[in-house]
């Protein structure tokens, strides 16, 4: 018998999280991203964290950045 | 095919798009050190410029701050890093292109600090000689026409001795000889102003 392989790497699914264990949604690139948007996800995040702290600290706009980042590369 | 150099660079604009959209936010959270950053260029320069100049420099800088938003790469340095070397430089321009410039300040500054010591310092010189003193121009009234020439020429007009060979009709050596000599009897000129009449001149070859 053949087992389908689901992930392909162990922390994709650790990233996905399990039902009732809480993850920080911007660590995985949410559905509808484009590709090449997807692959440098973790680099965008960072980068809008770096832009976010030269900000008052009262707002977070990190997703603010983010999301205007998925409509352009949309 | 976009490299992934290029997808990098796309992020980081798009990100600096709508970082500039809240740059208001930023200059407010930097005002304090950019405040610090102005004072303390301020009372690096002369009091007659700090007074009059504090309140632009201020407003410079901001404006210089607002600038440095839409270069500033963050993988390159932290962002005060950029900027507070672009401040300093930004004031210097200004003070420049208003004609203020500390060091030209301060040189007709120490002059006239230095007339003013003079004319009170030495009593023991006469009046004709405290004149001699401050004006060049009495002081060469002894002088030939083409040391004269040479003198104003070298020192005022800021030519050099093949120019001024040009206009008195001799040649580069000539000059730097006549200009050698006329400054040697200028410089005893304005240091014994009334044994200068006593002498004899130079005469030129």
């Amino acid at each position: 018998m053949e087992t389908r392989r689901v992930y392909r790497d162990y922390k994709d699914l650790k990233k996905i999280g399990r039902p009732g264990v809480k993850t920080d949604e911007l660590e995985v690139a949410p559905a509808m991203v484009s590709p090449m948007l997807r692959a440098s996800w973790k680099f965008a995040r960072q980068w809008a964290e770096r832009f976010n702290q030269e900000l008052k600290p009262e707002k977070n706009r990190v997703k603010q950045f983010l999301k205007a980042l998925i409509k352009k590369f949309s | 095919m976009v490299s992934h150099k290029e997808v990098e660079d796309m992020i980081i604009n798009i990100l600096r798009e709508e970082f500039l959209k809240c740059s208001d936010e930023t200059l407010e959270k930097y005002e304090p050190q950019i405040k610090s950053t102005v004072r303390w260029y301020v009372s690096t320069l002369p009091r007659h410029i700090a007074s009059s100049e504090a309140h632009d420099l201020e407003a410079e800088a901001k404006l210089a701050f607002m600038d440095c938003l839409k270069t500033w790469d963050p993988r390159k340095a932290s962002l005060w890093t950029y900027v507070s070397v672009r401040l300093k430089g930004a004031m210097q321009d200004y003070l420049r292109k208003r004609g203020t410039d500390p060091v030209a300040g301060i040189y007709e500054y120490v002059s006239s600090a230095a007339n003013v010591y003079m004319a009170f310092n030495h009593q023991s010189i006469a009046h004709e000689g405290i004149d001699k003193m401050l004006h060049l121009e009495s002081a060469m009234e002894d002088f030939t026409d083409k040391e004269q020439a040479v003198i104003e020429g070298y020192y005022k007009k800021d030519k050099t001795f093949k120019e001024i060979g040009k206009d008195i009709g001799l040649s580069e050596s000539q000059v730097s000889r006549i200009c050698k000599e006329a400054t040697m009897k200028l410089k005893t000129a304005l240091k014994n102003p009334s044994e200068d009449e006593d002498e004899p001149t130079i005469s030129p070859d």
